[in-house]
């Protein structure tokens, strides 16, 4: 007989990712994954100035305010026509850069690790799901040790991005054209200085921990694999040019589908939502075009995430799929091995390094006294695209602008990929192929799939951050 | 001298949702606050509020609370009595609530003193305007606030 097991069960008013899944002796024999996404941010946005985007887009979400606002710079660019001199580009590629190395050691250390790494018995590591931790002692300890090491080295990466950013945690300094912070000697010599500490940390520490993981729980190399289908938007632009995908970056664009390395055309991204609480089951909506009227009562649909597809198909995003695209060694170097749990971990943890040594470089390409935006006027009419990678894998951003004013908006973020339904094929999402025909020992304790859901790092309860105190207790501190 | 600051917390594109930051950008404008005293905007950061607490001695904190109480009802509680529980079994970075910043921090050795002011939201739907009934409500918060500061400042 089947049985169900909720994780972090959804409810349709606060945003949370959940999954359901199916167990039958003991195999997931079907998964749905659902999640509420932020509805009818257009409205928002609708005949403001187009360049609000860059800051009301940062409140999306309380982790990747930095990525959304360059997307949504990206792509008013891209509608404007300009581009940002060198030291734009670059100052740009620094403020992403050490968002993902602060992104990446938080979602190992203080989010995925404790599936594998047995913390002390006080909270936050308690409550958790028990019965498989297999660390030897003294790694166990060391792993735990290094978790208060890590939030003190997040923290240096947060201010490598503030240097840069202005204001955090909402970074002012990304704007149409380039950015507003101009490069000196005192701040190339601050960044610097953070950047090594978190590169001692990466390497020394962070990548150890992700092969001893690998060394005790060698058949998560064969769990979750997913739809293997990858895909990068590509990210961190090496040189000047307009064409976001032909232009050299440091994460080129880039598909990988059914087997087969093929080149990123936008064009083929559509969205469709016969099984998501939107109306309008005909599907294939092009971002530009996106159904947003809210239908809860849908027949079979399941989720607030829409479903996006490239040519018809799910694909994975994040640092797995990026890393897949550009052919890095290690990661390709693992075979069909990559396409699981551990291998998106891992890969996130080659990721860190790579991008920490490569800013290294980069912060050193700063010309100081040199422009660092392009002027802009705001067209009377106009259509732009804006992609990037967040932290968390691809994000794009699309608007139209119409008497100077923002006539349509669109975000399909990461986890949209990650986490979306079926598609009007009845096709899964790729956390519903990771899942499917996993083995649970414990239905009680299904550490199985929190582990592979936390691999691919997912997006999406952020839109609110309400507190509710316990009301039995909060009646007395009202004051009028 | 303490490090003082006050925060906002809230979506400022969820309506009520986000009173603090509603409240935030008021008393940066008010200019009423004396000069030691930050004002931040954390908006729906929580984990990078880790900074906050590990920077600050006393805190005051500005959030939507649905505590059952009429729309506009203002809390004020510190916030260890508000029987708040860090979240168990997080599956994303963005559900990690500030409570788990809070106890993070301690993790570090850092334990500010944190006062809550909590606003019972009417509408937390898409849009960026906070209800009239809400609205009517800052002016008395930031007097409650305002009374706070000038105590912790005369201590």
């Amino acid at each position: 007989m089947a049985e169900k097991i909720i994780i972090d069960p959804i409810t349709r008013l606060e945003g949370h990712l959940a999954v359901e899944v199916e167990v039958e002796g003991g195999v997931v024999t079907d998964a749905k994954s659902m999640g509420m996404m932020f509805r009818g941010l257009e409205l928002i946005m609708k005949d403001r100035d187009p360049r609000d985007a860059v800051q009301i887009t940062q409140r999306i979400c309380g982790v990747c305010p930095v990525a959304h606002g360059t997307a949504a710079t990206l792509s008013l660019d891209n509608a404007f026509g300009i581009e940002p001199p060198p030291n734009g580009r670059i100052i740009r590629n620094l403020i992403l850069g050490a968002n993902y190395v602060q992104s990446h050691i938080l979602h190992f250390f203080h989010l995925a690790a404790l599936d594998f790494v047995k913390g002390p018995d006080v909270p936050p590591f308690i409550p958790r799901y028990e019965g498989d931790y297999r660390l030897p002692e003294a790694v166990n300890k060391a792993a735990v040790d290094a978790y208060l090491q890590a939030l003190k080295v997040r923290a240096k990466a947060h201010e490598m991005t503030a240097l840069w950013g202005g204001k955090m945690p909402h970074q002012q300094a990304i704007v149409p054209g380039g950015t507003t912070e101009v490069p000196d000697a005192q701040k190339i010599i601050d960044f610097k200085y953070r950047l090594k500490e978190c590169i001692d940390f990466i390497d020394n520490v962070y990548i150890p921990i992700v092969y001893a993981v690998a060394d005790a729980y060698p058949d998560y190399w064969e769990i979750g694999a997913g739809c293997m289908n990858m895909l990068s938007y590509g990210a961190l632009p090496l040189e000047e040019g307009m064409d976001h995908v032909k232009k050299e970056k440091f994460f080129p664009s880039g598909i990988y589908l059914q087997g087969q390395y093929k080149d990123f055309d936008p064009a083929m991204i559509a969205e469709e939502v016969k099984y998501s609480w939107y109306a309008d089951d005909t599907g294939g909506n092009k971002p530009t075009e996106a159904v947003v009227t809210p239908d809860v009562e849908k027949k079979e649909a399941y989720s607030f995430v829409k479903a996006p597809r490239y040519n018809g198909q799910p694909m994975e995003v994040g640092p797995l799929a990026r890393l897949w695209v550009m052919k890095q060694k290690d990661v390709v170097g693992l075979g069909n091995k990559a396409f699981s749990t551990l291998g998106r971990h891992f890969a996130r943890a080659v990721e860190c390094s790579m991008v920490a040594h490569a800013m290294d470089e980069w912060v050193g390409q700063l010309v100081p006294g040199q422009p660092v935006t392009t002027p802009h006027e705001i067209p009377a009419s106009a259509q732009g695209m804006g992609l990037t990678e967040a932290p968390r894998g691809a994000l794009g951003h699309w608007n139209k602008i119409e008497h100077q004013r923002t006539a349509v908006y669109n975000a399909i973020v990461p986890t949209t990929w990650n986490a979306s339904p079926r598609d009007g094929k009845g096709t899964p999402g790729p956390f519903e192929q990771s899942l499917i025909g996993t083995s649970i020992k414990d239905p009680a304790n299904p550490y199985e799939i929190v582990r592979i859901i936390r691999a691919y790092d997912p997006c999406l309860a952020c839109a609110i951050h309400l507190m509710t105190p316990d009301k039995k207790l909060i009646s007395k501190y009202a004051v009028c | 001298m303490s490090k003082i600051a006050i925060v906002g917390i809230g979506n400022l594109l969820m309506q009520d949702e986000g009173v603090g930051i509603h409240i935030i950008n008021r008393l940066a404008e008010m200019k009423c606050l004396p000069e030691e005293v930050d004002l931040i905007d954390a908006g729906v950061n929580s984990y990078d509020m880790l900074d906050i607490f590990s920077n600050y001695e006393i805190l005051i904190l500005i959030d939507a609370m649905q505590a059952g109480g009429d729309p506009g009802t203002i809390y004020r509680a510190p916030l260890e009595e508000l029987g708040l529980q860090p979240d168990s079994n997080i599956t994303s970075l963005h559900e990690m609530h500030f409570v788990e910043a809070v106890s993070m921090a301690k993790l570090m050795g850092y334990e500010p003193e944190i006062l809550v002011f909590g606003i019972e939201p009417e509408v937390m739907k898409m849009g960026m305007e906070l209800t009239p009934g809400i609205q009517s409500k800052l002016p008395r918060v930031i007097e409650l606030i305002q009374q706070d500061i000038e105590n912790i400042m005369t201590r």
